[in-house]
């Protein structure tokens, strides 16, 4: 009859305490595993995008075509204090803080259509032979969004919620042909602030743009290698600068975050220019604030005065 | 009335506490083998993101070298003038690596742990196929044997400090000048 009553209170004691025991000792370390395994994951997420981004930049900068000119590459930068509370206030630390450091490349493509490449005509395009001006060609940007912003684009929502920030792309296919003032050259067509868009030197004959939205990105920022002091360099704050030659190599450097904002990683790429062959070295003095006088390529332009529709 | 066997009664009265003990016993084991596995998933991944970061730095520093317009036939041997003056030095860990320079101004600052990875690049620079002879002392064609070509296979070994991990990346480099 004893054995039918079940357990004792001290045989349930002794199960229950053993049992806490162990428990004890296995909830820690799968708590410990479980928090190491989403912090992985979120890792795997930040370093397939940003290897996903730079891939993709590397591919676009191998495709930039020039004249014998160096028509055209550029770099712009400009740098903003975001608002958001996911990022520590602005430190030594360059990347991650709470300044965003925005950057954008032009570059020239070939079409992938035009009428003159596709008819066989002998107008070939004017990156490859410069002696006609009817070219075509693709002007191209590769930026982030919160340095090409405008008053229809507010660059504050980017800075309120940094996974609001990314890069993205334009191509536009653009014919220089008849302008107001007859035919332009392409030194001018091609020249700092005449970029697509600018409707005094490209027809909208053959000008179809085409948009690449590309992923989220805190931070994108593009060094050019100077040649002479063997040393990547910024540019300063809101400025631009258009190389002709193209330096020999950039340094794309990206901020991801996960979309949980927990996990930010940076990482640079350094991609050599095909055909790159300058110097890398700028004209000292202030920032240029007209386009074309003096010579506009390898000197600091001054964005909030050669771009103010931007509102820098 | 007959009185029940002592045994079936028994049988009857439950699990004692030993029984009760051994099967907690077997579940931690079942616990800890599946507790067991999980590190083997986070170690997987750990190699993605180094094999990851590999690729970075290993396309980056394919950028440096062709950028530079080195031969690549002798100036990537240890020692030269190029990997004197122009790449980093030899960190003095075993195996002749050298570190990713990431001081403020140098070409990886701005790179996640940079500082646990570690590189050297090997070279042999290709052959035409020659001429030998076969077990029978026929001549017989053999490969990477006749004279110098332009043309170097230039491997970058990456290798993550206090590991066995190593990424390699081949790729083929032409003197350019």
């Amino acid at each position: 009859m004893n054995m039918r009553r079940g357990f004792t209170l001290i045989e349930m004691m002794v199960v229950v305490t053993v049992c806490l025991g162990l428990m004890t000792m296995v909830v820690p370390v799968f708590r410990l595993v479980t928090k190491t395994t989403v912090r992985i994951e979120r890792k795997l997420a930040v370093y397939e995008a940003a290897r996903m981004m730079l891939d993709y930049y590397e591919t676009e900068i191998n495709s930039a075509v020039y004249d014998t000119r160096g028509n055209q590459f550029g770099i712009k930068h400009g740098q903003f204090n975001d608002t958001d509370p996911f990022t520590p206030a602005v430190s030594a630390t360059r990347y991650g803080a709470s300044q965003r450091h925005c950057g954008e490349l032009t570059y020239l493509r070939m079409p992938s259509f035009s009428s003159n490449t596709t008819m066989g005509s002998h107008y070939l395009n004017m990156c490859l032979y410069n002696y006609t001006w009817a070219a075509e060609v693709n002007l191209c940007a590769m930026g982030h969004n919160a340095l090409s912003s405008d008053s229809s684009w507010p660059r504050t929502q980017f800075l309120a919620d940094v996974t609001k920030g990314n890069t993205s792309g334009y191509l536009s296919q653009v014919h220089w042909a008849v302008t107001s003032a007859g035919h332009d050259t392409p030194a001018k067509a091609t020249c700092p602030g005449f970029e697509w868009g600018s409707g005094d030197i490209a027809d909208d004959e053959a000008g179809h743009g085409r948009s690449l939205p590309t992923l989220d990105v805190l931070d994108f920022e593009v060094a050019y290698w100077d040649d002479v002091e063997h040393t990547f360099k910024n540019l300063p704050n809101l400025t631009s600068a258009y190389f002709a030659p193209p330096p020999k190599a950039i340094r794309c450097t990206i901020t991801v975050c996960d979309s949980d904002k927990r996990e930010t990683l940076t990482l640079s790429r350094i991609t050599r220019i095909n055909g790159g062959t300058g110097s890398g070295v700028l004209a000292s003095g202030s920032p240029d604030t007209t386009l074309l006088d003096p010579s506009p390529y390898n000197r600091l332009k001054n964005m909030k005065v050669l771009y103010p529709w931007r509102s820098y | 009335m007959r009185k029940l066997p002592t045994l079936r009664r028994r049988a009857r009265a439950g699990l004692t506490m030993v029984e009760v003990l051994i099967a907690m016993f077997v579940f931690l084991i079942g616990i800890v083998g599946v507790m067991a596995a999980m590190p083997v998933g986070i170690d997987s991944a750990a190699l993605v993101i180094f094999q990851d970061a590999s690729i970075h730095l290993s396309a980056s520093k394919f950028a440096e070298l062709r950028r530079d317009q080195i031969d690549p036939a002798t100036d990537l041997l240890d020692g030269s003038a190029y990997m004197t003056a122009r790449q980093e030095p030899l960190n003095g860990n075993t195996g002749n690596y050298r570190d990713f320079a990431h001081a403020a101004g140098d070409a990886y600052e701005n790179f996640g742990d940079i500082e646990r990875y570690e590189w050297k690049v090997d070279t042999t620079q290709l052959k035409t196929i020659g001429v030998g002879t076969d077990d029978l002392g026929r001549p017989a064609p053999v490969e990477n044997a006749g004279t110098a070509l332009p043309v170097t296979r230039v491997t970058l070994d990456l290798h993550l400090k206090g590991s066995k991990r190593h990424f390699r990346y081949t790729q083929y480099m032409l003197k350019l000048n």
